[in-house]
Parts: C-alpha cells; sequence; structure tokens
C-alpha cells in the first residue's frame, strides 16, 4: 500500500480533501495534471457571497484552508445584503487570483504528510471482487496503491471547451482534459452524465474606458476564518470593480449569430446551470429586457485583466469581440482571453452517501463539480467531507454527516446525495429549510467542537474558541442584568457640578421609550431596536470586539424565530436518528408503493428523515419503512 | 418537502366511529401532552389533568375561546396502559355528524392533529404494544388505510375546489419566489438590474416602481399577490361555514313563557303532531327536537319546556335543561303568545338571551321574536320591543310560517339562490373537511404573520418563512411544494445572476 489516500485534482476540492487527509495523520498523495495550477480560481475571481460565504466559513471552522487562502490574497470585499436580513448576509471578496493560487499551492505543500504528484489518473485499481477500491492507473503508467481515493476532477474528466464552431478537450482554455478516466468509470457501470458551465471573455484593463463605466468600492475587510484575534483588521488593498451594462445593439448582434451558438445549434447535450445563464440565454429568454448589468472584477493586482461578470458565452470570437464593444467603456475593449462553454463529465450524485463515498465502490469518495455541484465553495465543502470521511472509513471510525439544521455543508450534499442534480447545482439560502440557524457568524460555534472531535482544530484554536464563547456568554448576561433607564450610568458624562444626585436625562430614543425598566434583552427584540441605541447603557461593551457584541445582538433579536426552527429541526432529527439498513431489500418489502420501492433502490438512504426527503415517497411509504428499520433494530439479524 | 408524520409523537385525533346518525360518536386522541392539551379544551382542566388512568371524567368540550361545544364523557389513559401505549383520550361525545365533527374541529383548531391513517395502531406497534410478529398486518392496514383515504381525500376535493386552491398557491409560489429572489441574489447580483426596468417584480404591474426604491421603502415582494391570496382564502374558509350549514344542520330553538305556543308552531313547522298540546302552563317538562329541511339546511328544531321560574322540581330540571340547548342555539326563536301581548316577564328573557354573560363566551346567536296567535290577535305596534324585529305568525292556521322560514334561513347565514345550492358570490367552491380547514387557516395565519412582519418592516428572511409555510399548508391539500419548484419559479420570471 503505497498511500493510505490519494486526491485526484488539485482544485478547491482536492486541496480541502487532501489538506484534511494529511492532517488526520494519513500519508497523502495529491494528483493533479499540472501542479502550477492548484488552486486556480477558473472563473470569476471572487469567493464567498451569499450562502457561499457560510460555506466559506463552515469549511474554516472544521479546520479546512479556504477562508484563511482568501482573507490573505483578497482585493475587495463586501457583507451582502445588509438590508434583507442577517440570516441571509454574507461577505464576499474579490480575490487577487494569481495570489490566491500561490497561497494554495503553498499550503499543499507545506502540509505534513502530503506529497503532490503530477500524472494524470485514467483508471482505478479495483479488488477481485469489484468491491473495493485498491489504487490508481496514472497516465503514464503508475500504479499507485491506496486505501481510499478521492475524485475530484472538476470540468476535466472528459472535459471538452467550446467557442462558436470552435471545440477542444480541455478542462479549462489551454490545458488539456483528463481523457479516460470517464470511460473507464463507464465501463465499470458508473452512472456518469455531461453538466455544462461556461466563463466569459478577460479583456486588457487598460483598454477600458473607466469614465464611462459606473465605480464600485469595496468596504473594510473583515476576516472570514475565525482562527484569527477578534477584531485584527487585515491590512489588504481594496480596489475597485466597475459596472456596464449591455445595449439594444448588443442584443442585437446575439440574436443575429444565435444560431452561431453551439448550445442553440445542439453541439454541446450537456445542461447548464440557470441561475447563471449566458448573456446568449438571457437574450433570449428575456427578450422584452432593455439592458443586462455587466461588472468589471478586476483578476489580479499583478496582471491588467479584467473579468467582465454577466457575459458569460460561447459565441464565436468574432461575435464576442462584437457585442462586448456595443457596450459603454468597452469600445476599445482588447481581448485577452476568449469567454467559452465548457463540457464535463459527472458523476450522479445519488450514487453516493451522504458520506460521499460511492455505494458502489468501497473507499471512493467523490467531490465538487464530479458531483454536479458548481462553485469554488460547494467544492471546498465537499472537499472537506469527503477529505474527512475518507480519513474517518481508513481510521475504522463512523462518517461525519452534517444535518441540514446544523450547516450549509449538511444541505448541500443532502440534497446532492437525496435529491440528485439535472444541472450544476449552486448553493441558495432557499435550500435551506433553517437558515435564520445557519448564520456565517455562527459557524464557528455550530461546527468547531466537530473539527475538535475529529482532530482538525488544534490546541490554540480551540482554546480562543473556548474564550469566544466564554465572552459570548459575558456580554449576553450584562444585556440580560442592564435596564433601559432614562439615566446614563455613572461611569459616563456626568455634570458633577451641578446635578449631582439628581436623574440626569439622557436623550432617550423614542423607540426605547415603551421598553424603560426592561432589559436591554428584552428590548433588543424589538425589530425597530438597534444596537447602537442600547449601547450608551452599557458603556462596558467597549472592551469587546464589536464582531462578537453583533453576534450576541443578533442572537438576542432572533431568539423567538431561531427557537422556532430549532424546535422544527428537533422533530426532523428524531427521523434523522432512526437508521433504516443499507442492505435493505426494498423491493421485498410489503407495503411499499412501486414508486417509493424504485426510489428507495436507487437511493438507499441511510436514515428515515433521508428517505422521507425522497420525491415519491408518500407517508404511508414512510410508516411502512419505520415499521421496518424497527423490526431490524430489535430482531437479530443472521448475516 | 415530505414533511414525516408518523414516527413523530404529535397529539393525534380522529374519529373512531362512522360519521352517522347515533346516540353516541367516539374521538379518540393519543400523544405525550395528550391529556394537558385536551384539558385546555375542556371545562374542567384540573379534574381531567388529575384523573388517574382508565376513570372517566364528565363535563364539556370548549374552545379556547370558552365556547361550548359538546357536553361529553371523557375516557383517560395514561401511559403505558393504553392502546397506543401513550397517553390517551376517548371523547364519548352526542352521536349525529355534527357534533362529532364540531368536536374533532375544536381539538384541531386547538393543537392536535389530525391522525393519519392507521396511526393509533402505528404508534402501538412502535411502542411494544402490539407483537412483532403482526407488523406485517399493521402494515397492511396501514396501507390499506393510507390508499383507501388517498381515494377518500381526491374524491372529497372537488375539481373546482382544487382548482382554486391550485391558483391561490401558485400565486403564493410566485411571491415567494419573487422574496427568496432577494435573499438568494445580493444587492448588485442581477437582481438591481431588474430595477432598471422599472418593475416592481411583478411583470403584469401597471405602475412600475423601481425595485431598489420598493426595497428601500420596506415593500414586500409582490404584495399584492400576497393579499389577494390571503383575501380569497379567507372567502374559502368562509365558505366552510356555509358548507357546514347545508351539510352538518344547525339547531333552532324555540323558546318564550310558557304557553306561547312553542309546541303548536314547533308542529306546524315539522308539519307533523309529536308534541303533547294543553292547556296547562308548563306541560312540555322536556324538549323535544326534529329534524326539517329549510330550503336545504338540515335544520335541528327543538321545543324547549316552559321557563317560568317554576317551583315544581320537576320543572325545574327542565328549565336547566332548557338553558343548555338555547346555550347551543345556532339560531333562537323567541315566541310571543300574541293574544297577551309582550309581559314584563318576556322582556325579561329577551334582555337575558341577547346578554353576552349568558352565552358564556360563546358568540350571540341571532333572535327572532315571533309573535303567535295573529289569527285571533294582530300584531300591535312594534314599539314594544325596540329595535329586535318582531314577525307574526298563526301556528294554528300557517299564516306567516313561510316568510318566517325565509327569515329563519337568513338568520342562519344561508343563501337566497335555489334551495342548497349555494352558488352565490361569498364562495364559489367550498372546503370540505375538517383537514383542509385547519391547513386552510394554518395558510391564513401565515399570511397574516408575513403582512404584519412587513409593516413593520422587518427583515425579509423572516418574512420569507411565513410565506413558505403557508405556501406548505396548501400542498398538503393538492400535492407537495419543493424547493426546487420555487427555484424553477425564480429563474423563469426573474433574469438572474451575473
Amino acid at each position: 500500500m503505497d498511500y493510505d489516500l490519494i486526491v485526484i485534482g488539485g482544485g478547491h476540492a482536492g486541496i480541502e480533501a487532501s489538506l484534511a487527509s494529511a492532517r488526520l495523520g494519513l500519508k497523502t498523495l495529491l494528483i493533479t495534471q499540472n501542479p502550477d495550477k492548484i488552486g486556480t480560481l477558473s472563473c470569476n475571481p471572487a469567493i464567498g457571497g451569499l450562502s457561499k460565504g457560510n460555506l466559506v466559513r463552515e469549511v474554516d471552522a472544521l479546520g479546512g484552508e479556504m477562508a484563511k487562502l482568501i482573507d490573505a490574497t483578497l482585493i475587495q470585499y463586501r457583507v451582502l445584503n445588509r438590508s434583507r436580513g442577517p440570516a441571509v448576509q454574507a461577505p464576499r471578496a474579490q480575490a487577487d487570483k494569481w495570489l490566491y493560487q500561490a497561497a494554495a499551492r503553498s499550503a499543499v505543500e507545506k502540509q505534513k504528510n502530503l506529497h503532490i504528484f503530477m500524472d494524470t489518473v485514467v483508471d482505478l485499481i479495483v479488488s477481485e471482487d469489484n468491491q473495493r477500491l485498491e489504487g490508481v492507473l496514472t497516465e503514464r503508467g503508475h500504479r499507485i496503491g491506496c486505501r481510499a481515493a478521492i475524485l475530484a476532477t472538476g470540468t476535466f474528466m472528459e472535459g471538452k471547451i467550446f467557442i462558436g464552431e470552435y471545440d477542444a478537450p480541455m478542462g479549462r482554455l489551454g490545458e488539456g482534459a483528463a481523457i479516460g478516466l470517464g470511460s473507464s468509470l463507464r465501463r465499470r457501470g458508473f452512472p456518469l452524465g455531461r453538466l455544462k458551465t461556461g466563463t466569459p471573455a478577460r479583456v486588457a484593463g487598460e483598454s477600458i474606458d473607466y469614465s464611462r463605466v459606473e465605480r464600485q468600492d469595496g468596504e473594510e475587510a473583515l476576516p472570514f476564518t475565525f482562527d484569527i484575534e477578534a477584531d485584527r483588521g487585515l491590512d489588504r488593498p481594496s480596489v475597485p470593480c466597475w459596472i456596464t451594462y449591455s445595449t439594444e445593439k448588443t442584443h442585437e448582434i446575439i440574436r443575429k449569430n444565435i444560431h452561431r451558438s453551439p448550445l442553440y445549434g445542439g453541439k454541446i447535450i450537456g445542461v447548464g446551470p440557470r441561475y447563471c445563464p449566458s448573456l446568449e440565454d438571457k437574450v433570449v429568454r428575456f427578450p422584452d429586457r432593455e439592458r443586462h448589468h455587466i461588472f468589471i472584477e478586476p483578476e489580479s493586482l499583478e496582471t491588467n485583466e479584467m473579468y467582465l461578470n454577466g457575459a458569460s458565452s460561447s459565441l464565436p470570437e468574432d461575435v464576442q469581440a462584437d457585442f462586448i464593444h456595443s457596450m459603454p467603456g468597452l469600445e476599445e475593449a482588447w481581448i485577452v482571453r476568449p469567454a467559452y462553454a465548457v463540457e464535463y463529465d459527472y458523476l450522479d450524485p445519488q450514487d453516493l452517501f451522504p458520506s460521499l463515498e460511492s455505494k458502489r465502490l468501497s473507499g471512493l469518495f467523490v467531490a465538487g463539480q464530479t458531483n454536479g455541484s458548481s462553485g469554488y465553495e460547494e467544492a471546498a465543502a465537499q472537499g472537506i467531507m469527503a477529505g474527512i470521511n475518507g480519513a474517518m472509513k481508513i481510521l475504522g471510525k463512523p462518517p461525519l454527516i452534517l444535518e441540514r439544521s446544523e450547516a450549509y455543508i449538511g444541505v448541500l450534499i443532502d440534497d446532492l446525495t437525496t435529491l440528485g442534480t439535472k444541472e450544476p447545482y449552486r448553493m441558495f439560502t432557499s435550500r435551506a429549510e433553517h437558515r435564520l440557524m445557519l448564520r456565517h457568524d455562527t459557524a464557528d460555534s455550530r461546527l468547531t467542537p466537530k473539527g475538535r472531535v475529529l482532530g482538525l482544530v488544534e490546541d490554540r484554536r480551540w482554546e480562543r474558541f473556548q474564550k469566544k464563547v466564554r465572552t459570548l456568554d459575558e456580554i449576553t448576561e450584562l444585556l440580560r442584568s442592564r435596564k433601559v433607564n432614562t439615566l446614563i450610568p455613572a461611569s459616563q458624562g456626568q455634570d458633577e457640578a451641578g446635578l449631582r444626585g439628581q436623574a440626569q436625562n439622557i436623550n432617550l430614543d423614542p423607540v426605547l421609550t415603551p421598553h424603560i425598566g426592561e432589559s436591554l434583552e428584552r428590548a433588543l427584540t424589538n425589530s425597530q431596536v438597534h444596537l447602537e441605541q442600547i449601547k450608551p447603557f452599557v458603556p462596558e461593551l467597549e472592551k469587546y470586539p464589536r464582531e462578537w457584541i453583533e453576534r450576541v445582538s443578533l442572537d438576542i433579536k432572533y431568539s423567538g424565530y431561531i427557537e422556532k426552527e430549532r424546535r422544527a429541526a428537533a422533530r426532523t432529527a428524531k427521523m434523522e436518528a432512526m437508521k433504516l439498513p443499507m442492505d435493505l431489500d426494498y423491493r421485498s418489502i410489503l407495503g411499499l408503493s412501486a414508486e417509493a420501492k424504485e426510489k428507495l433502490s436507487k437511493i438507499r438512504p441511510l436514515t428515515i428523515g433521508q428517505a422521507s426527503r425522497i420525491n415519491g415517497v408518500r407517508q404511508g411509504d414512510l410508516a411502512v419503512l419505520i415499521m421496518t428499520a424497527k423490526r431490524y433494530s430489535e430482531t437479530p439479524q443472521t448475516t | 418537502m415530505n414533511h414525516p408524520s408518523y414516527g413523530s409523537n404529535d397529539p393525534i385525533a380522529a374519529h373512531a366511529t362512522p360519521l352517522a346518525e347515533s346516540a353516541l360518536a367516539i374521538i379518540r386522541s393519543s400523544g405525550p401532552g395528550c391529556i394537558d392539551l385536551m384539558a385546555s379544551l375542556f371545562s374542567r382542566p384540573k379534574a381531567l389533568r388529575e384523573a388517574p388512568g382508565h376513570t372517566i371524567v364528565h363535563g364539556w368540550i370548549q374552545n379556547s375561546g370558552g365556547e361550548k361545544i359538546d357536553e361529553v364523557l371523557l375516557s383517560v389513559f395514561r401511559n403505558p396502559r393504553s392502546y397506543t401505549g401513550e397517553d390517551a383520550v376517548d371523547i364519548s361525545c352526542h352521536g349525529g355528524i355534527a357534533a362529532a365533527r364540531a368536536v374533532l374541529q375544536c381539538l384541531l383548531e386547538g393543537g392536535f392533529r389530525q391522525a393519519l391513517p392507521g396511526e393509533f395502531t402505528f404508534r402501538a406497534f412502535m411502542n411494544g404494544k402490539l407483537d412483532l410478529t403482526r407488523s406485517e398486518s399493521v402494515i397492511e392496514l396501514v396501507e390499506a388505510k393510507t390508499d383507501e383515504s388517498r381515494r377518500h381525500a381526491l374524491g372529497r376535493l372537488s375539481g373546482t375546489l382544487e382548482a382554486e386552491i391550485r391558483a391561490i398557491k401558485e400565486d403564493l409560489i410566485h411571491a415567494l419566489a419573487a422574496t427568496e429572489l432577494f435573499l438568494d441574489y445580493s444587492e448588485d447580483d442581477g437582481v438591481a438590474g431588474i430595477a432598471e426596468d422599472g418593475r416592481a417584480l411583478d411583470s403584469e404591474s401597471t405602475e412600475p416602481v423601481p425595485l431598489a426604491a420598493a426595497e428601500a421603502a420596506g415593500i414586500m415582494p409582490d404584495r399584492p399577490r400576497v393579499e389577494q391570496a390571503l383575501g380569497a382564502l379567507e372567502i374559502l374558509a368562509d365558505s366552510y361555514r356555509i358548507e357546514k350549514l347545508y351539510r352538518d344542520g344547525a339547531l333552532v330553538t324555540i323558546a318564550g313563557r310558557p304557553n306561547a305556543g312553542k309546541s303548536s308552531l314547533f308542529n306546524r313547522l315539522i308539519k307533523e303532531e309529536r308534541s303533547i298540546v294543553t292547556d296547562i302552563p308548563g306541560t312540555t317538562r322536556d324538549y323535544i327536537e326534529a329534524w326539517i329541511s329549510l330550503e336545504g339546511i338540515p335544520v335541528k328544531l327543538v321545543d324547549t319546556a316552559g321557563l317560568r321560574h317554576a317551583e315544581d322540581p320537576i320543572e325545574q330540571i327542565g328549565v336547566e335543561r332548557t338553558k343548555g340547548v338555547l346555550q347551543n342555539a345556532d339560531l333562537i326563536l323567541y315566541l310571543v303568545d300574541g293574544s297577551l301581548g309582550f309581559k314584563a316577564e318576556d322582556h325579561t328573557l329577551l334582555h337575558e338571551y341577547t346578554k353576552p354573560e349568558f352565552w358564556e363566551g360563546r358568540r350571540t346567536p341571532p333572535l327572532l321574536a315571533v309573535w303567535n296567535k295573529a289569527d285571533v290577535a294582530p300584531l300591535v305596534a312594534q314599539g314594544e320591543t325596540g329595535s329586535l324585529p318582531v314577525r307574526a305568525v298563526s301556528a294554528k292556521t300557517g299564516s306567516g310560517i313561510p316568510e318566517l322560514a325565509r327569515a329563519m334561513k337568513h338568520a342562519l347565514g344561508g343563501t337566497d339562490s335555489a334551495s342548497g345550492s349555494f352558488q352565490g358570490k361569498t364562495a364559489v367552491v367550498g372546503i370540505a373537511s375538517e383537514r383542509q380547514k385547519a391547513l386552510v387557516d394554518r395558510a391564513i395565519a401565515s399570511l397574516k404573520e408575513a403582512l404584519g412582519l412587513a409593516d413593520q418592516r422587518a427583515p425579509l428572511d423572516l418574512i420569507a418563512p411565513e410565506l413558505r409555510e403557508a405556501v406548505e399548508a396548501l400542498g398538503e391539500i393538492t400535492g407537495e411544494v419543493s424547493t426546487a419548484e420555487i427555484l424553477e419559479t425564480m429563474f423563469s420570471r426573474f433574469c438572474v445572476g451575473k
């Protein structure tokens, strides 16, 4: 056995998977087609965003790397959705692509127990009975043994890119696809499909007329990682993004040339993401729209390439040039890299257990775009889970499976493995039924204890976390014991000469008047009362980190709603606790509907809760399953 | 999302006897906390809470407003000594469809969940009350019942009602998708691009509001759709009352001083001799009842004992019982002997019956004053009864009876159209079951909460779950709604994504 665990692919899933495995003490090998490309941001130069920022912080709370990488390399930071409620706010940062990539590579290189190897995996080596993974076979003929492997091939497995009439076997423009593995997996009976995604053109920064586009600045950056002293700034530069828009002329050019798109011409069979349509899709599907926003984002401080967010396309290059030049500020834009579509193999994630291990082949784990997801953050989230669970398997421990009420990671993996996906799956806050419980600022409370148990959270981080927990309690206690009144606390602004002993009225905000005599905690639950208004009553708050005070304030503000979600979650938790045997022969179970039998046989849920989320499994079927589960747990099994 | 209800231990309730005219009906309930929950809907909560297992408690089922529904006997079972192995209460209530339905409805509104098919047996099995070897027969039972109820439920859900609820749900999914859109896409994420259209999300909107401005003003996306859906649901909920009236009927009580001719009127109304009519005051010691069809509304007509404050102990009991019957009435006919006119006692009784205290928290039912013996004593000036309209009839000759019948129907909330049908403008289709009513009520409550939050400028992440709750409640009537469908609506309606 050459390695404990092999990770195939050095993208965002592969990085987290290999780091987690190595950090858990396993001898780990990361095989990549090109070590120079580890951690490449293939598409947009940003990390985070709504629900994705939550994923980044959850990965961090478990002991992952992504948050630290973006903190070290960001060049603009914003918190999105401030006006729409704390449960759906999330941080997003523009990344310096080249710095990010270098930081990622360096993190992997520095990791103990982890080797990087340049080659392409073309097949798996399996045991004689075809039940167990034993190693991988590479293009250059290496047979490398392992006890578990993680497949994280991104868009490279049988990847093919399209630009108008042009197509080529590549996973990224200019980088050859990984040919062979997809066919091998098909031959071995794995359920593979094709998905499609796309990326816009990059133009030369100095060819843009910035006087004709709108400027968008960032705000002061706060760290994504929890593993840092509270309130410590990031000391990173902040550069602007720019906004322009498509014009009637743009749309006309696109409409006139739509037949030259490989998508509309039928060359691409893979399904693309509806939530991230190409510009031609937007023009065709929403003909009434006069214009579409295009965001111009810097790729790096080291280069002058600018990313045209919102203008992804698979039209021919001459058409791309024409439509780009029809937008304000881009009249003279020089296209450095054209937009293109990429089609690639993915594995039906319903073929995986919630641990991300294959139901078909013991020891094979799958993560990232290979599972039909899209996005760096989704990939990283699956990567760390696959890395953890691959390691747990080798160590003979039970897998870590996060509940939907615990983390967006739990929602992501449960959705993929239970419902599957027909388009590249992107995380949305609306996919989480308990999103008030999944705020990004609570990720450490939710997951760091789990990371600690696994062994991914080192002592220093753990101490810091425990100190934070204690401090949050202190702040809560302060807000609970202090009351709203009309007096300024002793330490503040007393006029000793004139007003000694007298009640000194402060300028009480009218919104606080109904709360006089009540605790600050109580007052905060009023949606009209803001943290800033009650701060004068607790001057002691000044000594606490701002982020922590805000965290406590939100916990209080939403406590009623959070409690409601918690109760709902507790009800489903009961269902999650009811285990179903993996080898259950659903077809022989009396009383299940035909549809349920078929779906259950395919998905083989591990719990009643998972079964309940499968489309076509009805209440009556669940009753039967619950009884079957009980019978199994109480009848001694003969095997 | 499929709500896994089997396997939960919510307090459940269901009819245990068939819904038919009978002397008694039994409603069964079970679940941890079931006794406490029942106590909150019972006239003697303390007695029930303290009752040991295998005992019987007498009292009234009443709703959370204290309105009495029916006089019942509760058989109390304490875990594990019950059929299901949980705390359980069997309710013996008055037979007849209306009473049994009303009691169950009260339990469902009070926090019980309608039991799923075979759920009591299912729980018995799960709690080890049934042998493992019997599990297959339990499975068969559950499955058979599920199938039966599925067919039943489908039969129940009329095409028009289903279409109506689907249409409302569709509206709400649109509103939910618009709300979720704001939560899934950020200010600068393409949604802002929609603001460019100058349209407030709803493409049919005739008055364009720039989105960004709308949002800044705390306007809930698609609010008109939500309000429209709420209105439609409220009409539907109301239709349940009307449909229930036509299906389950109403209780009409004839009251008045002794010898006013109550039994004569009763007989005239049922057009048959069933009550003893004598000239001795106070001979009708008990009340008697009969069903009549009042232009399609089944009406249980009750003739009460004389309401004199008599010394006779037998009559005294009758008077008490009369009070009980009056308190359940949907309509009271107060009869006056025209040959004697309004007496002081009439005024006292009329005053008493219109006082809220008399009804002990229950909604005061309508009251019609009826002037009997109009054939020999024509109705005198109405001044005597103040604002109360008085209708003149003659129980003996039958004059004025058709007009009275129409007035009764009106007072009960029946519609004017052809008898039995109610294609009036209030509701085109009616809700047909307690379960549907409970779900529509749940949706209404959630929408009100959502609109209330929007009024307070609460953030959208608090409003969205309420909208979703409403969609899910309606989904339980017409078929589930998945997150995928909501996203589908979002993507098809809005151009999103960079």
